[in-house]
């Protein structure tokens, strides 16, 4: 792991995975969008309005991923203070926040045809809305300081505590009585969803992934290279 | 063709949950990029300022 965590050695390697990382993009929301709009069948209860899953779900799943993601970055910071973990923090909470909105917004466009309502407060939408609150509250506390490092000290454990909410968003549509309908892919005893419909949900949730990937590989080249400009511009105002 | 565009009468959630969640994404992927160019080209400009001076 130490290996990897040295800036030097991820300026070198991510130049080489990000267009990889781009370019499967591209590829695999095309092939999956064809196949969920062309080839996947309608819904027997929901009919088309159930294509709006193909963009609902991996964006709601990418969202708890990047968290989870921050959350071990933030304790890794905390735990071991290399610089990497922190950039990592950092650049994925914009990221998270971006998911979150798309499963909220596409929620609601979703729920409004199919319930009869943009948004009702139930525990996997209010944990949901919680959780872009978390994003944003992290966005303001990590900037909100002079001091760069207290600032990302003062956000790891923002993201640390906030990471309860988590679990509560898997397991709310189990734990209360919820309009949400619980889940159909992720559960004992396999997926309840047929290959059709799994096929392109899961080549949209990698797509989504690479997509994470890439933007994450700019945002924290983005804040490794402001670093060096800081350092250089503080030189030269010294000389 | 038209059939495909009505969504079975879902087209006015169907199509904006696909067109907003293209735009976000978009959005948030040109950002990073031109944020990175302009960054890389502020620290391209510096070091090369840095290297004149040295070499006069």
């Amino acid at each position: 792991m130490h290996r990897f965590a040295n800036p030097t050695r991820f300026m070198r390697y991510s130049a080489v995975i990000l267009p990889w990382a781009a370019w499967s993009t591209a590829a695999l929301i095309a092939i999956g969008l064809y196949l969920a709009l062309f080839v996947a069948p309608p819904d027997y209860q929901q009919g088309e309005s159930v294509r709006i899953m193909f963009v609902h779900v991996p964006s709601a799943w990418m969202a708890l991923f990047v968290y989870t993601g921050m959350a071990v970055a933030s304790a890794m910071a905390l735990i071991w203070k290399h610089p990497l973990s922190d950039i990592a923090a950092r650049a994925s909470a914009p990221i998270g926040a971006c998911f979150t909105f798309m499963a909220l917004a596409t929620g609601s466009l979703w729920g409004k045809p199919m319930w009869g309502a943009w948004w009702v407060w139930d525990a996997r939408l209010t944990s949901m809305l919680v959780l872009l609150f978390l994003y944003l509250g992290y966005m303001a506390l990590v900037d909100a300081f002079d001091d760069p490092a207290r600032g990302a000290k003062a956000a790891a454990i923002l993201a640390l505590v906030g990471f309860v909410n988590v679990p509560i968003i898997k397991f709310s549509v189990d734990w209360w009585n919820t309009l949400h309908q619980p889940a159909s892919v992720v559960k004992i005893g396999g997926p309840s969803i047929h290959l059709s419909m799994l096929a392109p949900l899961l080549i949209m949730v990698v797509g989504f992934t690479t997509f994470y990937v890439a933007v994450l590989i700019m945002r924290m080249r983005t804040e490794i290279v402001t670093a060096k400009l800081r350092s250089l511009q503080m030189n030269a105002n010294r000389d | 063709m038209n059939e495909f565009f009505s969504m079975g009468g879902y087209a006015a959630f169907v199509w904006p949950a696909l067109g907003l969640s293209a735009l976000v994404m978009a959005a948030l992927y040109i950002q990073s990029l031109w944020t990175l160019r302009a960054r890389e080209a502020e620290l391209e400009a510096l070091q090369g300022e840095k290297t004149d001076e040295t070499q006069a």
